[in-house]
């Protein structure tokens, strides 16, 4: 059941597009972004194979405390690509036995504490004013975080 | 426990990565659709005309929620309009929102997420936003 709606959607997909109904850059444009998806899912699949989960447990586990927030933004923080990467990732380490406070520091880390942003935002705009909005950031994330894991959002 | 031979384990991770691509190979596609027909409309020229035309942080902080744009050309256009006179608070708004609320990828985060998870945590940045934008106009 769940394949004949897939492959309907897919279907319907590529009939639009053929149609014009839904505008869409060349063919070229679309193997390149199929390519990166099929090296982005290798990688995430050697990981879930290579990994072992007590390393998880171990770092992103539910009862971890103060490690386990450290080590998570410090996972979003280098975290390189867009969403197609980091989502396949953290429901990977959400499956592997991270604890929801952790995933969602992940997945949030990416979008405040990433390297690369912080980089040229304080490039661009100046430390402080990165400083200032990093801790209102980082504020509001923890928060996120900490509700996630007390209203228990995120199953398994 | 025996050690499994490397084309095996080399076996495994293919299949697991052909799962996956079939898993998610809709969300995929109808996120790169989405993200062409937005970002024909909504280029980097429209982005600036709606943000130098604002004194709102409101729209700015809805045009960069609905944007994708790479850091390296977002935080220099701040960068720019700023020395135009664009309030600071509404840059600050724009690229808060620009990186923590993603509403192009909001079908991907409920597949692999969750409904309530993704929700609750857009919600949540976009909040964020809006108290980086109210911090930004008392501080400056």
């Amino acid at each position: 059941m769940k394949h004949l709606k897939h492959l309907g959607l897919l279907l319907a997909t590529l009939f639009l597009a053929w149609r014009g109904e839904l505008v869409v850059p060349g063919a070229g444009q679309l193997a390149i972004y199929l390519g990166g998806i099929l090296g982005i899912f290798f990688l995430i699949a050697t990981v879930e194979v290579l990994l072992p989960p007590e390393r998880v447990a171990h770092l992103l586990g539910r009862d971890t405390g103060l490690r386990g927030i450290l080590s998570a933004l410090f996972i979003g923080s280098t975290m390189v690509g867009g969403a197609p990467m980091l989502l396949p990732a953290a429901r990977l380490l959400r499956k592997r036995g991270a604890g929801a406070m952790n995933v969602t520091l992940v997945v949030g880390g990416a979008g405040v504490v990433r390297l690369s942003l912080l980089f040229f935002e304080a490039r661009s705009l100046g430390l402080p004013a990165t400083l200032l909005r990093l801790s209102v950031t980082l504020g509001f994330l923890l928060i996120t975080a900490y509700l996630v894991e007390r209203w228990n959002l995120l199953n398994r | 426990m025996r050690k499994e031979a490397p084309v095996d384990t080399l076996l495994k991770i293919l299949r697991r990565t052909a799962e996956q691509v079939y898993d998610a190979l809709v969300y995929l596609l109808a996120f790169w659709i989405l993200y062409s027909v937005v970002t024909l409309h909504l280029d980097l020229e429209v982005v600036r005309g709606v943000l130098a035309g604002t004194t709102s942080s409101l729209g700015a902080i809805l045009t960069g929620s609905v944007t994708i744009l790479p850091a390296y050309v977002a935080f220099p256009m701040v960068k720019n309009l700023s020395g135009l006179g664009l309030p600071t608070a509404v840059a600050a708004g724009f690229s808060t929102s620009l990186m923590m609320v993603n509403l192009l990828t909001l079908p991907l985060e409920v597949h692999y997420l969750g409904a309530r998870f993704a929700l609750f945590r857009n919600a949540m940045a976009l909040l964020a936003a809006f108290a980086t934008a109210l911090v930004f106009g008392v501080f400056s």
